[in-house]
């Protein structure tokens, strides 16, 4: 089966040439299979910010090659970078960044607005991804008559309703509640594994990282360790996390 | 939905937008008032004798003209910069960079299509309320002019039009080039201060240089009505520059010198101050040149209103001197002339026989003529008022013909002294001049 994510060797310089130079990425190298729930964790500074931006097409890596969904996105020009990032992929922010100005329908509707989608096709597509997490009461309500857990429900219905491949995730439960980040959490695994969409987060939140199926470890711009939950056990799964944060931090 | 995109952004900032739009409809008020009055040559020509009128007026318009430019340029810029994090998100969701142009355009027109029309209103009113006021205080009915007049209301529709399509092109290259990821962040980007001492030095210096050749052109060629024409443009572009330059390195210099001292920079938190002016004085230097030059325009302005005030009583005894000339007053006039305040009467007598008009010269040597003293040679239409006890000088000698009855003003005056005067054999008329103080 075609790769959702195949990275190699990217290589990320911050500082031009008559500046200091900072290396944020070096030689990172892997691959999400479709339907995976991957997380990348590390402490502040360690990169995972900067390879989450590559991956979802914000920035360019200095060297190396990233396949998003079989597509070079390095290769991609202005409008065919529209386009992908229109039609394959969705993205969760920290702090949400709704419009204050659109109603929750309006935010999650947006990105097939923008596509020009038809009011009869934008619907149907709104509705139903909003009755799966549990938003169908709140669809008339101004992001400021929404909590938190709300706002960010709302954000990942938004990166859901065009059905991408792939959903990148920066920190989603960084701004949220125990109880609402747990929420979130439960609802993305769900949507990843009734929808099979790959879905791949950064956070450094060990709670939030257990919901996935793998999780990269990241120091100094490269990727160090790599730890699997094959058999789904979240407990488990959280206190391993915890083992590994402790010896990969020394 | 594209518009609502575009126009809902404004609505839900509207009280940030509220200040600079007000200022942006001030801007098209102010330049529709001045319009009015640049534009119309015919009301200029017909109620200023001074040539240079209409061509100042019309420097008048271009130095506005820089400063709305400058102004509209500013506040868009701060507008986008408030919309900018909202179209980088656009573009995250996939939006295409043709559509995020055509929403900046739709922002735009929008904002400076309500700003100028509200402006102009506006203007029209003002002018109307300015116009009756100036026209009050001149005591004099205006000629050829109407606070509505379609030219300027044409001449600010285009301008504005203009300014707009340029900063929304702007703004939207602008948003074209700047990475999604740095649109995303723009709010928690540093700003980079770029320093260039030798270029802050020469600043300085060519700014004080500009300045100084400014306002030596506007004291020296002012005066003169043949070198004004050259004198204006010049000052024009040297003062803007100048203010510009002066305000963009020497406040940075001032502010870097008042640092080093331990005695200033170290008190309570004027470090801070300091640190934080230097820090910001980029964004403020356009703003702070635009507002003196702005000062410089309505002193300016100020100037000119003033000046057509003044100018009732230099044309007034610029022309004649004397407000009244009656030659062999009766009771009926007497009475009239005896309610007049701060008069001053000259009176005369003279006979006439075929040929010539006898004047005594005692009486001048009494009550001495004042005149006005014309320098043709210049292109000054005023003249000097001058007084004199000897009538024998041209200008007085036409002055008192044309105030004579018309039989007897074609014929040659004669100054004569009282005993050939009381030989002559004729009946005498007597020429009354009256000077007022409040014409």
């Amino acid at each position: 089966m075609q790769k959702i994510v195949d990275v190699k060797n990217i290589e990320k310089v911050y500082g031009g040439a008559d500046e200091k130079q900072f290396k944020a990425l070096s030689n990172v190298n892997f691959e999400v299979q479709p339907g995976e729930f991957v997380g990348i964790m590390g402490a502040s500074g360690s990169g995972k910010t900067t390879l989450l931006n590559i991956l979802s097409t914000l920035d360019t890596p200095t060297n190396g090659v990233v396949n998003i969904a079989g597509e070079d996105i390095t290769k991609l020009k202005n409008n065919e970078m529209a386009d992908f990032r229109a039609n394959e992929i969705g993205f969760i922010f920290q702090d949400f960044n709704l419009l204050e100005n659109l109603t929750a329908y309006e935010n999650i509707a947006l990105p097939l607005a923008l596509q020009n989608k038809s009011v009869k096709k934008i619907k149907p597509n709104v509705m139903s991804i909003a009755e799966k997490l549990g938003l169908s009461e709140i669809m008339n309500h101004y992001p400021t008559e929404l909590s938190g857990g709300q706002k960010q429900r709302v954000a990942a219905a938004r990166a859901l309703v065009h059905y991408p491949k792939i959903i990148f995730g920066d920190e989603p439960t960084g701004a949220l509640d125990s109880k609402s980040a747990r929420t979130l959490m439960e609802t993305m695994s769900k949507v990843n594994q009734e929808d099979n969409v790959s879905i791949l987060l950064v956070t450094h939140d060990p709670f939030s990282a257990s919901f996935c199926d793998r999780i990269l470890f990241i120091k100094d711009g490269e990727i160090g360790q790599e730890l699997k939950n094959p058999n789904h056990s979240r407990g488990e799964f959280y206190q391993e996390i915890l083992d590994s944060l402790g010896t990969f931090a020394e | 939905m594209l518009n609502k995109l575009a126009l809902g952004g404004i609505k839900h900032r509207f009280r940030d937008y509220s200040v600079l739009f007000s200022g942006l409809m001030i801007a098209s008020a102010i330049f529709y008032m001045f319009m009015t009055m640049a534009m119309n040559t015919k009301f200029l020509e017909a109620n200023s004798p001074a040539a240079a009128t209409v061509f100042i007026f019309g420097f008048g318009a271009v130095l506005l003209a820089i400063i709305t430019v400058v102004y509209i340029g500013y506040a868009n810029k701060f507008l986008m910069s408030m919309r900018e994090k909202e179209y980088g998100m656009f573009m995250m969701l996939g939006s295409k960079s043709s559509k995020i142009s055509k929403m900046i355009f739709i922002e735009t027109f929008a904002i400076g299509a309500i700003a100028s029309i509200i402006g102009m209103a506006v203007g029209i009113v003002a002018t109307s309320f300015v116009g009756d006021a100036l026209m009050k205080s001149m005591d004099i009915p205006a000629k050829n002019f109407n606070s509505f007049y379609l030219p300027a209301l044409i001449a600010t529709m285009i301008f504005f039009l203009v300014i707009f399509i340029l900063s929304a092109l702007r703004n939207s290259i602008s948003i074209r080039m700047t990475k999604v990821l740095n649109l995303l962040h723009k709010e928690s980007q540093p700003t980079r201060i770029k320093r260039n001492t030798a270029w802050t030095v020469i600043q300085s210096i060519l700014g004080i240089i500009f300045l100084g050749i400014g306002y030596v052109t506007m004291v020296r060629f002012g005066n003169s009505p043949a070198l004004i024409y050259i004198g204006v443009p010049i000052a024009l572009v040297t003062i803007v520059l100048g203010t510009y330059f002066v305000i963009n390195s020497l406040t940075t210099t001032v502010i870097n010198f008042l640092k080093k001292r331990p005695g200033v920079a170290q008190k309570g938190i004027n470090n801070f101050t300091l640190s934080q002016l230097n820090f910001r004085i980029g964004d403020y230097t356009k703003i702070l040149s635009m507002v003196s030059i702005m000062f410089a325009l309505a002193l300016g302005a100020i100037t000119v209103g003033l000046g057509f005030h003044q100018q009732i009583s230099t044309i007034v005894n610029g022309q004649q001197y004397y407000d009244a000339n009656i030659v062999n007053m009766n009771d009926q006039e007497r009475d009239q002339v005896d309610k007049l305040t701060g008069k001053k009467l000259n009176e005369y007598t003279y006979k006439s026989d075929a040929k010539n008009d006898y004047f005594r010269l005692s009486d001048f040597k009494d009550q001495p003529i004042t005149y006005n003293h014309f320098n043709y040679s210049s292109n000054n239409i005023l003249s000097k008022t001058k007084t004199t006890s000897n009538p024998k000088n041209e200008e007085v000698q036409y002055y008192l013909q044309g105030s004579m009855l018309g039989k007897d003003r074609m014929k040659k005056l004669q100054f004569v002294s009282d005993a050939e005067y009381a030989q002559i054999k004729s009946e005498p008329s007597k020429l009354t001049f009256v000077k007022t103080d409040s014409f």
